[in-house]
C-alpha cells in the first residue's frame, strides 16, 4: 500500500514542474523530448527486466532491470539484483521479461561484487544490443551532460528518465558515477546512456535521504566484466561461493593496502591527540552534548569517521565498511567513581550487525595496555568474528579507553568489517599507537 | 505392684510431636483396661473419624507392663515409624502409637522425663538488625551515588531502599509465619537477622567481584559470580529452615532433608541461569569483555605491553576459523557469563 502512496508522490510532484517548463520556448522543448523519445525508442527491444523466482511458489520475489549487450544474449544487471539466487541457487531461479513481452530463463555467467554488476545468458539471441560510449573509458562525460536512465521501476513498467552527469562521487573508495535523475528501486541494474546512445553507467543506487541523488556504475566495468564472461559457462552454487570468497578477499586487499599508503590525519581532543581519519576515504561528523537540558554531568564530544564504501553480498551481509570514532569525556561535576560509571557507558566495541547464518559468533581478549612514551596507559578490547561463508574474513572491533586521568578520557574506536585478520591486526595496532596525551 | 491401681496418662501428640492433649486414667489391680475409641463408652474419646468406635485398649500383662491391643479396628495400630500394623505390643512410656490419623503416647507417673533447662539470658537481636539494616541500606544509597551519572533524583535514592525494606519484610514474615505453625514460636527477630545478613553478603559480593574484576582485569569473577551468589541464597534458606526446629534439641532433626533440600536448590539455580544465559546467547553476539570501569587509581593488574595485546587479539584467529565450519544451524557450546 505504502509503495503506492510513494508512486503517487512522485507522480504528483512531477506534473508540477512539467506544467511550469511549458513557458521554456517552444523550439527547445521539442529538441530535448525528442533526444528522449529517441533513445528510448532504440533502446526499446534491448531492455529487460530481470526478476528472481521463487522456485516453489513461482512467483517473483525480487525484481530488477538490465540490458543486453551481445546478439548472443549476454546482458548485464546488478549483482544486487541476481544476489537472491547467487546466495542461493536452489531456492530460486532467474527469469527476464523482453519488451515484447516474452519471458525466459536467464544463467549467470560472472559477476563483480565491488562493482555491483552481473553478466547474465538469455536462452535465445539477442535481437539488438547497447553499445559502450565509445568515449568510456578515456574521458567520462563533461558535467552536466544530459544521461537518459532506463528502467522498470517499482514493476510498473519500462521508462525513461532524464538526468545530468555529476561527476564521480568523492571519498568513496568504489568509483561511482554522481547522477541527479530519478532511480527508482527496480531500475537498478538498467542502462544509463549519453544521448549518442552509448551507454555511460549502469543504474545502481540511490540515497533516500536526499532528492534525485543516485549513483550509477561507471560503463567500462561492465565492458570489463562482459569481456571476461563472453564463452564462459554457468556458475554453479560452489563456484559462485568461491568467487564471492575470492571478489572480497580481493577487494579488502587493495582497500587496506590504499589505507596503508595514506597518513591518518590526527586531531585534538582535549590533551589528546588521536588518529581521525585518512583524508582521502572517510567522511566525518561530530557533535557534542555540551548543550543538553539537563545539563549533562559529563561532556562527551564525538568525532564518528567512516568510509561511504560498502559492498551488498545478500540482504542480511553487507560488509567492507571501516569506522573511526572518538569520544572525548570529561567530568563536568563527577567525582571519580561516577565518572568510571559514565565512562563505562562509552566503552563499547561498535556494532557491526550479526546473522547466525553469516558469522560466527565473537571472541574476545580484552586487557590494560601499558603507557608507552607519549601514549597513555589504556584499557582495550579487541572482538573478532569470522565469516562462515567465506574462508579469511573477519569482522573486527577494537575499542580503547585511556586510564592516565580519573575525570577525563579518549575512547577510541575502529570497526572493520570483512577484513583479513592480517590486516585488521595492523591497522588496529597502527591507530591504538598514534593515541598521545599531549604533555 | 500388681495390688494397686496404677496412674496411666494417655497422651495425643502433634505432627511435630509434641504434645496436644493429655488424659489421666486409673488402671485397676487387676483385669482392668483402658479403652481408646471415637465411642463414648471409652475412657479416652478420639474424635478422628479414622479411628473405630473401640479402637484399642491398654491392659497389664502378667509381669505387670503395660500392653496395647488393637481391638480389630479397620486401620490398625502401628507403632513408632514402623508401616506394618500391629496387634499386640509393650509400651515404655517412649512409643508413638498411631491409630487412624492420630497419634498417643502412654505414660506412667515413673517415666522419666527430660532435665530441666538452664534458662540462658536471650540474646538481643535488635542491635545486630540495627547495624545489619545500616550497613545494607547505607551501602545501598553509597553505591546508587557512586553510578549516578545523570540529573540526581530523590527516587533513584528512595526507591532502592524502599523495594529492599519491603522485600526483607515480605520474605522473613513469610518465614517467621512458617516457623509459628510448625514450632510454635514465630523467631522473627532471628529470621531477620538471616535475611538480613545474607542480603548483606550478596551486596558485598556483588560490589567486591565488581571492583576486584577491574582492578585485578579478571573478568570471571563477574561473569560467573552468579555461582557465589545462589550458594548464599542456598545458605540462607538452610539458616531459615533450622529456625524451624523447636528447640536446640531437635535442631539435628531432619538435618540431613535440609541439606538436601538447599543444595538442590543451589544446583538448580546454578543451572537455571546457566542454561537460560546459554540459551539466550544461542540468537545473539554478545561481546564478552569485562564492561564496568573504575577509576584507574584502583587498578593493581600489571598492563600489557602493546604488542602483547596484539599478539593476544591474533591469536583469536584459530580458535574463529575454528568454529567457522561448525554448522550455522547447530547449537554449539559457547558460554561467557553475564556482566554487570
Amino acid at each position: 500500500m505504502n509503495r503506492w502512496i510513494v508512486a503517487a508522490i512522485v507522480a504528483a510532484s512531477c506534473a508540477a514542474p512539467a506544467a511550469l517548463a511549458q513557458g521554456v520556448t517552444e523550439k527547445r522543448a521539442q529538441k530535448l523530448s525528442s533526444t528522449a523519445e529517441r533513445v528510448y525508442k532504440s533502446a526499446r527491444p534491448r531492455l529487460l527486466q530481470v526478476r528472481t523466482i521463487l522456485v516453489n511458489a513461482g512467483r517473483q520475489s525480487s525484481i530488477g532491470s538490465g540490458f543486453l549487450v551481445s546478439a548472443q544474449g549476454l546482458a548485464v544487471t546488478n549483482y544486487h539484483v541476481v544476489s537472491q539466487f547467487a546466495m542461493d541457487p536452489a531456492t530460486y531461479r532467474l527469469e527476464y521479461i523482453a519488451a515484447d513481452g516474452e519471458k525466459g530463463a536467464l544463467s549467470l555467467l560472472a559477476f563483480d561484487i565491488a562493482n555491483d554488476l552481473a553478466v547474465v545468458q538469455l536462452d535465445r539471441p539477442a535481437p539488438g544490443f547497447f553499445a559502450f560510449d565509445p568515449r568510456v573509458p578515456r574521458e567520462m562525460p563533461a558535467k552536466g551532460e544530459r544521461l537518459y536512465s532506463m528502467g522498470n521501476p517499482l514493476d510498473l513498467g519500462f521508462t525513461i528518465v532524464e538526468g545530468t552527469y555529476n561527476g564521480t562521487v568523492e571519498r568513496s573508495y568504489n568509483e561511482r558515477i554522481h547522477f541527479s535523475g530519478a532511480i527508482n528501486a527496480g531500475m537498478s541494474g538498467g542502462p544509463v546512456v549519453s544521448a549518442a546512445s552509448g551507454v555511460v553507467g549502469i543504474n545502481v543506487a540511490r540515497r533516500i535521504d536526499g532528492q534525485l541523488v543516485s549513483f550509477l556504475v561507471p560503463a567500462r566495468f561492465a565492458a570489463d566484466l562482459v569481456t571476461r564472461a563472453a564463452g564462459g559457462a554457468p556458475l554453479d552454487a560452489d563456484a559462485i561461493r568461491g568467487e564471492v570468497g575470492r571478489q572480497l578477499v580481493a577487494w579488502q586487499a587493495g582497500l587496506y593496502k590504499a589505507l596503508g599508503a595514506e597518513t591518518w590525519r590526527s586531531a585534538a581532543f582535549g590533551p589528546y591527540r588521536a588518529p581521525e581519519s585518512p583524508a582521502a576515504r572517510f567522511n566525518c561528523w561530530a557533535s557534542t552534548n555540551a548543550n543538553d537540558v539537563p545539563k549533562p554531568r559529563g561532556t562527551v564530544n564525538t568525532t564518528s569517521c567512516s568510509t561511504s564504501t560498502w559492498l551488498y553480498v545478500a540482504n542480511d551481509l553487507t560488509t567492507g565498511q571501516i569506522r573511526a570514532t572518538q569520544q572525548y569525556l570529561k567530568s563536568v561535576d563527577l567525582n571519580d567513581f561516577q565518572f568510571a560509571s559514565f565512562l563505562s557507558n562509552y566503552f563499547q566495541p561498535a556494532s557491526l550487525g550479526w546473522s547466525r547464518k553469516r558469522h560466527t559468533r565473537s571472541r574476545c581478549h580484552d586487557s590494560f595496555v601499558e603507557a608507552d612514551g607519549e601514549r597513555p596507559a589504556m584499557r582495550a578490547v579487541w572482538c573478532a568474528r569470522a565469516y562462515r561463508d567465506y574462508a579469511g574474513l573477519y569482522d573486527v572491533s577494537l575499542v580503547a579507553v585511556t586510564q592516565d586521568a580519573s575525570r577525563e578520557a579518549l575512547v577510541t574506536r575502529l570497526s572493520m568489517q570483512g577484513v583479513a585478520y592480517d590486516s585488521a591486526v595492523e591497522l588496529g595496532r597502527r591507530f591504538l599507537g598514534e593515541v598521545r596525551r599531549a604533555r | 505392684m500388681p495390688g494397686e491401681a496404677l496412674v496411666v496418662w494417655i497422651e495425643t501428640l502433634s505432627r511435630q510431636g509434641s504434645v496436644t492433649g493429655r488424659h489421666r486414667v486409673e488402671l485397676p489391680a487387676a483385669g482392668g483396661e483402658i479403652r481408646v475409641g471415637r465411642g463414648y463408652d471409652n475412657h479416652v474419646i478420639v474424635d478422628d473419624p479414622f479411628v473405630a468406635a473401640k479402637h484399642l485398649r491398654v491392659t497389664r500383662d502378667e509381669g505387670g507392663a503395660l500392653v496395647v491391643e488393637d481391638l480389630g479396628s479397620a486401620n490398625g495400630l502401628y507403632v513408632d515409624q514402623d508401616r506394618r500394623r500391629t496387634a499386640r505390643t509393650a509400651v515404655d512410656g517412649k512409643r508413638t502409637l498411631r491409630i487412624g490419623r492420630t497419634r498417643l503416647r502412654v505414660r506412667q507417673a515413673g517415666d522419666a522425663v527430660a532435665p530441666e533447662r538452664v534458662m540462658r539470658p536471650r540474646m538481643q537481636l535488635w542491635p545486630i538488625v540495627a547495624v545489619l539494616g545500616v550497613v545494607l541500606l547505607g551501602g545501598e544509597a553509597l553505591t546508587t551515588w557512586l553510578r549516578e551519572t545523570g540529573e540526581r533524583t530523590v527516587s533513584d535514592y528512595l526507591g532502592p531502599l524502599l523495594s529492599i525494606c519491603l522485600a526483607v519484610v515480605a520474605w522473613t514474615s513469610a518465614w517467621a509465619i512458617l516457623t509459628r505453625i510448625l514450632s510454635g514460636r514465630a523467631r522473627f527477630e532471628r529470621h531477620l537477622v538471616v535475611a538480613l545478613s545474607g542480603l548483606a553478603g550478596i551486596f558485598v559480593l556483588n560490589e567486591l567481584t565488581s571492583y576486584a574484576a577491574y582492578a585485578l582485569s579478571q573478568r570471571p569473577l563477574v561473569a560467573y559470580r552468579y555461582v557465589a551468589i545462589w550458594i548464599i541464597a542456598a545458605a540462607i534458606v538452610f539458616l531459615h529452615l533450622r529456625q524451624l526446629s523447636q528447640s536446640r534439641e531437635t535442631a539435628g532433626v531432619r538435618l540431613k532433608l535440609k541439606l538436601a533440600v538447599v543444595t538442590l536448590l543451589a544446583l538448580g539455580g546454578i543451572g537455571w541461569h546457566t542454561l537460560s544465559q546459554w540459551e539466550a546467547g544461542q540468537n545473539s553476539d554478545r561481546f564478552a569483555f569485562l564492561r564496568g570501569l573504575k577509576p584507574p587509581a584502583l587498578r593493581m593488574a600489571a598492563a600489557e605491553s602493546e604488542q602483547a595485546f596484539f599478539a593476544r587479539a591474533g591469536a583469536l584467529k584459530e580458535p574463529l576459523d575454528q568454529s567457522r565450519t561448525a554448522p550455522a544451524s547447530g547449537r554449539g557450546w559457547s558460554f561467557d557469563g553475564d556482566d554487570d
